[in-house]
């Protein structure tokens, strides 16, 4: 035990938690701005996936990292898409279109791969590229805050940056409360003038080139390479977190954090003796163990509001 | 728009029913009067760069050979045919069947029931039955696990070295437990850490453990994680002085594009099923094959094995690849009790065991 606690009690563990977090948070945020709308999408894990391979794949017939993470983009968006129109065109449950997008993605990638590298496990025998690691100027040398900020994947970086921007859009902008008006009540919103159907769909291409982001982020920053089914679930905790949070983008991105803090701490609490059954259920509980307590200040709140 | 899309999906279906045509016999040119000896393969598919194309390479070796007839079939995905693809080897008129596993095993069986005139060889058992028209092997996990401890334990400068597995459960233990008496004869000092990912398909965690294991000291992991284990060796290519351990076959053959990679997996510890299938195809023709009986190959049988590519050539000493190949005789003259963790029905042992080596 003594021998981990380095590994926990210093700077380069926070470092660990922005990199395990990102994957995590493009994917609570491509849940929170479709279910925003509306419109939820389950597919966040499908449409990670399929960003993750085309990305690559995009990287080898393109020579370039960016336009692989374009393709990787382009095939996010083509999967929301396809959502979008079932569930508002032909009024499929988007529950249903999802499912059936996500046991398409996690074959579908495994047929790619075999088709393209002959291999149904990796990506690794194919020359791809990998998006540059950023280290920032000045911050770079700054004792421990240079150390945990800088040296990050760029995705990692996009990644904060969206979070800002979603928070605007969703807050500061007139679609944002277009987006919050159709999803409260669809019908109110047609009353007055909002054109749900527009909303909805543009609110689920951004729901899929946020996936997708984090879906290439696991290929070709992560990793070097794409592996079989390697978004293990992300994409499903994504959708957690954003139902955890109801609505509030601080929420659903605090309960991001604790899951990726846990799970960052569970990493290096494995190598220890405790039973490792237990220690994979730590980050769930620490999230379970959060929402109880945001909901019971919830609760006091409004009991106090009321008296 | 409509037509093109049922144009598209037409070809696709066109596409998806051609399969490749079925290998030609490879002897035709037997001299006369000798028997010929007429082979079947039934896999599912061949062409996953791993355990299926393994076979599959034994039994091109076998197809090679003089007088004999060979034949491949690839009987797809769908395991409810599988039967049926048995069922007509069986008819078909040949001397020897090669085939099972544990998804396919049970179509096996059942087809040999009906035929006990018909040999069988089942080129990896899991749950055999006893048929006296059958052959089963099956290698030892234990065996692997301890070459790869025995080059692990070698290796390791800091004395800490490290496994990462996909689940904690009594088949991937098996092969730790082969790893740490494997390590412990290389090197008696030697401290393991363990981790598990949990699943086989988590890539991104394995690479995070296996971070933790080398920033605490670490400095050779072996990996029995199925896919997940390629994040060992993405973590390992981004550190200095630490090396990766892979599983079942060559690992290095497939990050062929990835050389900053291939330098840090400095072995592969092999399942060989493509000799096993050779030398049962020899016993076979020797009248030697002990049909109706079951064997687990180890090392001393090649049915397990260590690979020494350019890695391991270059970072090892005259005197540490000596080392190793002693361990390796030893094994081979059976000097070593190592536990086989799959047959223990608690867990007393396995913690024991892991206690030894914190």
């Amino acid at each position: 035990m003594e021998q981990y606690k380095d590994l926990i009690f210093s700077a380069s563990f926070f470092f660990v938690i922005i990199r395990v977090c990102v994957p995590l948070m493009f994917a609570s945020m491509s849940a929170y701005t479709a279910n925003l709308s509306g419109l939820p999408n389950i597919a966040v894990e499908g449409i990670m996936l399929i960003a993750a391979i085309m990305g690559v794949l995009g990287s080898v017939w393109t020579h370039s990292a960016w336009l692989g993470l374009l393709v990787a983009i382009a095939s996010g968006i083509l999967m929301a898409l396809i959502l979008a129109f079932s569930a508002i065109k032909l009024k499929t449950t988007p529950i249903m279109g999802g499912i059936a997008l996500n046991v398409f993605a996690s074959s579908f990638t495994v047929f790619l791969l075999f088709v393209i590298t002959g291999s149904k496990g990796t990506t690794a025998s194919l020359p791809s590229k990998v998006l540059p690691t950023i280290h920032i100027p000045i911050i770079k040398d700054i004792p421990i805050l240079g150390e945990i900020i800088s040296g990050h994947n760029v995705l990692a970086y996009i990644c904060m940056i969206t979070a800002v921007l979603v928070y605007i859009l969703v807050y500061k902008t007139k679609f944002g409360l277009h987006m919050r008006a159709s999803g409260l009540d669809e019908n109110a919103a047609r009353s007055v003038g909002i054109n749900v159907n527009r909303v909805r769909f543009t609110s689920l291409i951004l729901s899929g080139i946020l996936a997708a982001m984090g879906g290439a982020y696991l290929s070709m920053g992560y990793l070097s390479f794409f592996t079989a089914n390697m978004t293990a679930s992300r994409g499903w905790i994504g959708i957690a977190a954003e139902a955890m949070g109801r609505g509030n983008f601080i929420t659903v991105l605090l309960t991001t954090l604790v899951f990726g803090v846990f799970d960052a701490i569970t990493n290096v609490l494995s190598l220890t003796n405790l039973p490792s059954e237990l220690l994979q259920t730590i980050p769930y509980l620490a999230v379970f163990f959060a929402i109880i307590a945001y909901s019971i200040k919830e609760y006091n709140k409004k009991k106090r509001n009321n008296a | 728009m409509k037509k093109i899309l049922a144009v598209l999906l037409a070809m696709l279906l066109v596409v998806g029913c051609s399969s490749k045509p079925a290998e030609k016999p490879s002897n035709t040119d037997q001299p006369e009067g000798e028997k010929t000896i007429k082979v079947a393969l039934l896999l599912p598919y061949i062409g996953d760069q791993s355990y299926f194309d393994i076979v599959y390479a034994g039994f091109q070796e076998i197809s090679a050979m003089p007088n004999v007839e060979a034949k491949l079939i690839e009987m797809g995905k769908d395991n409810s045919k599988w039967e049926n693809y048995y069922l007509e080897a069986a008819e078909g008129g040949y001397d020897l069947i090669m085939g099972g596993n544990w998804e396919a095993e049970p179509s096996l069986y059942k087809i040999a029931k009906e035929f006990p005139e018909q040999k069988f060889i089942n080129f990896d058992y899991s749950a055999p039955e006893d048929l006296p028209n059958v052959y089963a092997m099956t290698y030892k996990c234990e065996e692997l696990g301890f070459l790869a401890g025995a080059v692990a334990g070698t290796a390791t400068t800091t004395n800490k070295i490290g496994a990462i597995g996909g689940m904690d459960s009594p088949s991937i233990n098996d092969f730790f437990g082969g790893y740490i008496t494997g390590a412990q004869a290389a090197n008696p000092d030697v401290k393991v850490s363990f981790g598990y990912v949990g699943n086989f398909q988590d890539a991104p965690k394995a690479k995070e453990q296996a971070d933790n294991m080398y920033k605490s000291g670490a400095d050779v992991i072996f990996h029995a994680a199925g896919g997940a284990g390629n994040g060992l060796f993405e973590s390992a290519s981004g550190l200095e002085g630490v090396w990766a351990i892979g599983v079942d076959s060559d690992q290095s053959l497939t990050f062929s594009e990835k050389p900053e990679i291939v330098k840090v997996i400095l072995s592969s510890a092999t399942k060989n099923c493509d000799k096993a299938l050779v030398r049962a195809f020899n016993m076979y023709l020797d009248g030697t094959l002990p049909f109706g009986e079951k064997e687990l190959l180890g090392y001393k049988e090649g049915g397990v094995g260590i690979v020494k590519n350019d890695a391991y050539n270059n970072f090892f000493s005259d005197e540490q690849k000596a080392a190793i190949e002693q361990l390796e005789q030893d094994l081979i003259d059976g000097k070593f009790d190592i536990p086989q963790i799959r047959l223990e029905t608690d867990n007393t042992k396995w913690e024991a065991l892991k206690a030894s080596v914190q």
